[in-house]
């Protein structure tokens, strides 16, 4: 199994916006391929961040993907649990196939899931490191009031 | 005169001017700075909210939230679902364009005159002459040679090897330094988007701008505008302020973007039966070179390399695109640890697009809460031409040098060799298969002589109606087949002289 304080658990790690949303990001881009993978607490810091700003609509497909993600082991891998109960191999080789279902619309919403996935990953400054990019200050809030 | 960003609820804002221009991009902004010029008042009108360079984002999430229009969202529904991207922000595209530059084609104005009874040869010099200015006033300029970067010059070493026309880029930018972050805007202030030049300058010249108003319908008495209304929408909170009513003494100019556009005539009620009918765009897609030594392609200027030489057969442009790590991460196959194999590649990588100078249209609609809905399915001899441009681009890479390519295409293996590069020829022709983009935009308010099968007439004007006008790339009654924003400044020019001349 894998240690639930980086995948966290339901009623642990927060709200379960959170909680379903690092258990279907984190596997999808783990650490120890020789690039850093997705780090748990700055995904909940960002998840944060994607909660208070993303529209509505980006949200709900996003969240609707990670329920994919998590109830859909019995189609990629045939073993009837969610994603979160799976051992660490056999969650790896969920997400990989998930990821390249053949099915359009599971398809388009694991693109969304990647996407947001992504933007949590490339912010890291290990991963910027890595791929010999400087790192990325703060995001500015401001604009012209006047 | 000045700037009015958010105010909130419980006033009424109102002003008035000669002309009231929505929308502060490509379009609105060059039609304002020209009446400007001219003597004539103007109100500029923007959705968005008005940031500098010293404000743009560092991050995609950050870019895609505060600059882009509705977090990217919109997406054009069809057999696929294909992102339809422009910017939400004072200056429109431009602010997450890579500002090239490239004259609208001779011949396009030969095809409107012939099958829209719009353009001709006169004005194509008009157009043309105003393109000289506009090239002058954004300092068109090659990409230098020091901010090109491996990837751009490594194309061009690709086309050379092939025998066919390629050239380093012109862009409205001054001063590029290789940043690679165009897409997020150009924090150095080189790229010259609207907001950093024509929008100062109207304000300057005592006209008022006003950001974060996105506009609700034009304001009839009869059939002539004479305004906008609409609510202030704060950038942060999403929540909506104060009303807003801005009169026009002599026309309402709507310059609000492809699907935006529509979308305001619609809601004004505007009677015309090819209203958000004939949207088009040159859908394309990305394909990866692998090579041997890092080229980093976010070194250097995002796109600095083209070729326009596939423009008329099969009907491609080839270009290079740098997208940062994390965009590269919804382009490569595969989640867990297979993708982040894959993804440890990443600064030997370097992806060069394609984009279709496609026949195909689809149909933009008011959708819910005020959004653009559109619908668009590229056909089958639009998948033909995408299919061969796939094919072009992977034949550059490994002109190149590269050692293999990502093709990214489902149903294809995750990579291929030099020689497997003619697989792609029996790629899919089913646009499901393809992670693409719906870039550069075009109708959905179309110019033409007839009303029948137009919205707009050869100067913009709205047709059945007074004092309208519409003056962006949803007039563009077909696509170009190269980027469009030096034809829509180019006409915006134009349009303003016509108005003060009239």
């Amino acid at each position: 199994m894998l240690d639930p304080l980086t995948t966290g658990t339901p009623g642990k790690e927060g709200p379960l916006f959170v909680w379903l949303l690092r258990t279907a990001m984190l596997p999808l881009m783990p650490s120890g391929e020789g690039i850093p993978g997705l780090d748990p607490d700055q995904l909940d810091a960002y998840l944060r961040r994607f909660r208070a700003e993303v529209n509505g609509t980006t949200q709900l497909g996003v969240i609707v993907a990670a329920i994919v993600f998590v109830i859909s082991p019995i189609f990629t891998i045939k073993v009837p649990l969610p994603s979160f109960l799976l051992s660490e191999s056999l969650l790896d080789r969920h997400a990989d196939k998930l990821c390249n279902s053949p099915l359009y619309l599971v398809k388009q919403a694991i693109f969304l899931l990647k996407m947001y996935a992504g933007f949590a990953w490339g912010i890291q400054d290990d991963v910027r490191e890595a791929l010999a990019l400087p790192a990325y200050p703060e995001d500015p809030e401001a604009w012209r009031t006047a | 005169m000045s700037h009015t960003a958010f105010q909130e609820k419980g006033q009424q804002v109102e002003a008035e001017a000669d002309y009231v221009i929505v929308g502060s991009g490509a379009g609105g902004a060059t039609v304002a700075a020209g009446l400007a010029r001219g003597g004539a008042s103007v109100i500029v009108v923007e959705a968005g909210a008005w940031r500098d360079p010293e404000h743009y984002p560092y991050s995609s999430h950050g870019s895609m939230g505060k600059l882009f229009d509705d977090w990217g969202s919109t997406i054009a529904m069809g057999r696929a679902f294909w992102p339809v991207i422009q910017a939400r922000t004072m200056g429109g595209t431009t602010v997450i364009n890579s500002a090239i530059c490239v004259r609208t084609p001779g011949d396009i104005f030969e095809m409107w005159e012939k099958e829209h009874g719009v353009g001709g040869m006169d004005m194509a010099k008009s157009v043309w002459m105003a393109q000289d200015e506009v090239e002058r006033e954004l300092f068109v300029q090659e990409v230098p040679e020091a901010s090109r970067g491996r990837s751009n010059n490594l194309a061009m070493q690709g086309a050379e090897a092939l025998g066919y026309e390629s050239h380093v880029i012109r862009r409205y930018a001054k001063g590029c330094v290789g940043s690679g972050q165009c897409l997020q805007g150009c924090r150095h202030g080189a790229k010259q988007s609207t907001n950093l030049n024509y929008i100062p300058e109207v304000r300057d010249r005592g006209n008022r701008v006003f950001s974060c108003a996105p506009v609700h319908k034009v304001v009839f008495e009869g059939k002539r505008a004479v305004g906008v209304t609409g609510w202030f929408q704060h950038p942060g909170t999403k929540k909506w302020g104060a009303k807003f009513t801005f009169r026009a003494k002599q026309a309402v100019i709507l310059a609000a973007s492809a699907t935006h556009t529509p979308c305001i005539l619609m809601r004004s009620k505007v009677k015309n039966k090819n209203l958000g009918r004939y949207f088009r765009a040159h859908p394309g897609t990305g394909i990866f070179g692998l090579y041997k030594d890092p080229v980093d392609m976010n070194v250097g200027a995002t796109q600095g390399w083209a070729s326009t030489h596939y423009r008329e057969s099969p009907g491609i442009k080839l270009e290079t695109l740098s997208i940062p790590p994390e965009m590269v991460v919804t382009r490569i196959r595969g989640g867990g640890k297979n993708l982040m194999r894959r993804l440890s590649e990443y600064r030997y990588g370097a992806m060069w697009i394609q984009a279709v100078r496609a026949n195909s249209h689809g149909r933009v609609r008011n959708g819910p809460g005020g959004k653009p809905f559109v619908t668009y399915t590229a056909n089958r001899e639009d998948m033909e031409k995408f299919v061969a441009g796939i094919h072009l681009v992977a034949k550059t890479h490994f002109a190149a040098g590269a050692r293999a390519i990502i093709p990214g295409i489902a149903g294809m293996p995750y990579t291929l060799g030099p020689d497997e590069v003619d697989k792609l020829l029996d790629a899919p022709r089913d646009p499901r298969a393809y992670v693409a983009i719906m870039s550069h935009l075009f109708g959905g308010a179309v110019m033409g002589s007839d009303p029948k099968s137009s919205v707009v007439d050869g100067r913009g004007k709205v047709h059945g109606y007074e004092s309208l006008y519409v003056c962006d790339a949803s007039a563009l009654p077909t696509v170009l087949g190269v980027n469009p924003q030096h034809t829509i400044m180019g006409i915006a020019k134009l349009r303003a002289q016509q108005l003060l001349d009239a």
